[in-house]
């Protein structure tokens, strides 16, 4: 008797949520898809454009006379990296902040802060909720998005736009065109978006493994063709890389890296792997792709090991390692189990495409590891953890149910534990927002070493360059953010270093 | 429903909150949260916040002047000091020649009080550079500011 109590409480328990408002849980979930993308925007404009990695990329387009030309001298002005469209988008913001009247940081700033918008609207649109568990899975999954300490990377440095966030937000586009019914503008649009995100940066092959893991696991939008379309234009790009320019991609020795609990210099990498770099970079993948799941180590660095064997563990490694775990495991659960029909959840486009998004991005870590660099699988992991929050919140199935099916949990306690979890992940959330204040402070300081009073020799010598200058660093010192002094004490210890 | 309030609940409060105080830095460049509280040009270098130093030498604060320093040289109390003598409390060489760079006054006239407190304050760095500069001081009589 107590059992089918149980079953009965269960039963009821487990009903599809009504709401007694009267609005649309679709409505509901773009509007808060739309405060999470302001809040973001509101932290990301805030910080000035950074002198490192930016500075120079906007002296640079400055001597180009048009957007053809930029794209011309993105093509042959490094040894190593071909990304004429960072040099396109630099020199076009720079003609927006021009006709707003030298207001480069409304056109540099806003920009990422709209790439923000436009990525976390995307990441709405393609969870496509429709009923209130949708949307509460949705919130989980907007959280973790927005938590993950692959996600801050995206808009911490912009240099001076951050081609991360671009991959990541093709990458996403890619999937909705999987997802969608398609047709030929379908086509067009995954095959541009694959063009634009390799002349973005190297990483833009994670859009060619999103198409190709979409189509695999059943998703039609992008046609075969397209997909054959697409593998050509991989292949093209190649061949014109290493076949026509010559260029190497990164390899040893070229960035400082994490290696156990703590970093390695490039000359102690070529010491200690010169012979054999295989381990090196073996190691950068796999501690890349762990790092997406278990939120450590960070860069290849196991900080948390560092922090135990100091005798300090702060909040910030339990929150983070803490929901990290919970959610990897959630995901698991998910990508283990069976759908209503009794299908292995594996086979979904959302779970295939997280496994090959997150093998394909820690392999493009190979030479050095980065929080940034796996920022796509981090996005990707967001969009799985939504697929598992919303089964576990309506496991068992109505089927289930229906039949009297007992639940796997006691009641309640399913969602008492994603509610926890999310919690959790709302603390990190809080943490990205503190994290953007200090990258603001950093990038403001940067520009005290720039067009310093006593040292007037070292001042762009051309008019146009020390005018655009000038008014960047006007724009950057005028912008008041807090110093570290006034934030709180604790924040580090419950958010990072950084 | 309750439940599911459960799992929303703090992801929306931090969501709205931020997008609250977003919306109020875009409007009225007043987040709500963590705001930049203002402070004296000292303060500033004391906290070693190089942008604000740059942008109040701008707005025409003298780097000469002596301003007060609330909470930061000396714990919950106010301490006048001019921008140089509060870079020394950083012991940071770098926020000293940011002082220099922007405009600084420091000749025969004040070095050797702002050496004895460089060596008082164990800001090595910056007392070797005025030893260098103006030859050791005899920091015998000389009264200092904290």
């Amino acid at each position: 008797m107590a059992a089918a109590s149980a079953n009965d409480f269960t039963r009821v328990y487990y009903q599809p949520v009504t709401s007694p408002l009267r609005v649309d849980p679709r409505a509901a979930a773009w509007a808060l898809g739309l405060v999470f993308a302001i809040g973001l925007a509101g932290s990301v404009y805030r910080i000035p454009i950074q002198v490192t990695d930016a500075l120079e990329t906007i002296e640079r387009s400055l001597t180009v006379a048009s957007l053809p030309a930029s794209f011309a001298s993105g093509i042959g002005n490094s040894a190593s990296m071909l990304r004429p469209l960072r040099e396109v988008r630099t020199k076009l913001l720079v003609e927006i902040g021009d006709a707003l009247g030298g207001r480069y940081d409304v056109a540099f700033r806003g920009y990422h802060a709209l790439s923000g918008v436009v990525l976390v609207l995307l990441f709405v649109g393609v969870a496509g909720a429709r009923t209130w568990t949708d949307v509460t899975a949705l919130v989980f999954a907007l959280a973790v998005l927005t938590g993950m300490h692959t996600f801050s990377g995206m808009f911490r440095e912009a240099y001076p736009t951050n081609h991360f966030l671009t991959i990541s937000t093709y990458a996403v586009a890619t999937y909705a065109l999987a997802r969608s019914r398609g047709g030929r503008l379908a086509d067009v649009a995954a095959v541009a978006f694959l063009v634009i995100s390799l002349l973005t940066l190297e990483s833009g092959v994670l859009v060619l493994a999103v198409a190709v893991a979409a189509a695999a696991a059943g998703a039609r939008g992008i046609s075969r063709p397209a997909l054959g379309a697409m593998a050509l234009v991989l292949a093209g790009y190649a061949l014109f890389r290493v076949g026509y320019l010559g260029l190497h991609t990164a390899g040893l020795g070229e960035h400082a890296t994490g290696l156990w609990a703590s970093v390695i210099s490039p000359s102690e990498q070529v010491a200690r792997f010169g012979a054999n770099p295989l381990p090196l970079y073996a190691y950068n993948v796999v501690m890349s792709g762990l790092a997406v799941l278990l939120s450590q180590p960070s860069a290849g660095r196991w900080t948390v090991a560092e922090a135990w064997l100091r005798g300090g563990l702060s909040p910030v490694f339990v929150v983070e390692m803490g929901s990290s775990v919970l959610t990897t495991a959630l995901i698991a659960w998910y990508a283990f189990g069976r759908d209503a029909a009794g299908r292995r959840r594996w086979r979904d486009p959302v779970v295939v495409v997280f496994a090959a998004v997150l093998v394909a991005n820690a392999a493009v870590s190979w030479a050095y590891a980065k929080n940034e660099i796996i920022g796509t699988a981090g996005v990707f992991y967001a969009l799985a953890a939504f697929a598992a929050a919303r089964a576990w919140l309506v496991q068992p199935t109505s089927a289930e149910a229906t039949a009297g099916t007992p639940s796997r949990w006691p009641a309640g306690a399913a969602v008492a534990l994603l509610a926890i979890v999310s919690t959790a992940w709302a603390v990190r959330d809080v943490g990205l927002h503190f994290k953007l204040r200090h990258t603001a402070f950093v990038s403001r300081s940067e520009w005290s070493e720039v067009l310093v009073p006593n040292k007037r020799d070292a001042w762009p010598a051309n008019a146009r360059r020390l005018e655009v200058v000038s008014r960047l660093k006007a724009e950057a010192v005028a912008t008041r953010v807090p110093s570290p002094a006034q934030m709180p004490e604790w924040g580090e210890s419950w958010w990072g270093e950084e | 429903m309750k439940a599911h309030w459960s799992v929303v609940l703090a992801p929306c409060l931090v969501a709205l909150t931020f997008a609250v105080s977003g919306v109020s830095a875009l409007l009225g460049d007043r987040p709500l949260v963590w705001r930049a509280r203002p402070v004296t040009l000292s303060e500033a270098m004391a906290n070693r916040d190089q942008g604000e130093v740059v942008r109040q030498v701008g707005a025409g604060v003298s780097l000469d002047g002596r301003y007060d320093v609330y909470d930061v040289i000396k714990r919950g109390q106010h301490t006048p000091a001019t921008p140089l003598e509060a870079a020394i409390a950083t012991r940071e060489a770098y926020m000293f020649e940011l002082g220099l760079a922007y405009g600084a006054h420091l000749g025969p006239d004040n070095a050797r009080a702002l050496f004895c407190l460089a060596d008082a304050g164990e800001a090595a760095e910056i007392r070797d550079a005025l030893r260098e500069k103006f030859g050791r001081q005899d920091c015998g009589g000389v009264t200092l500011p904290w």
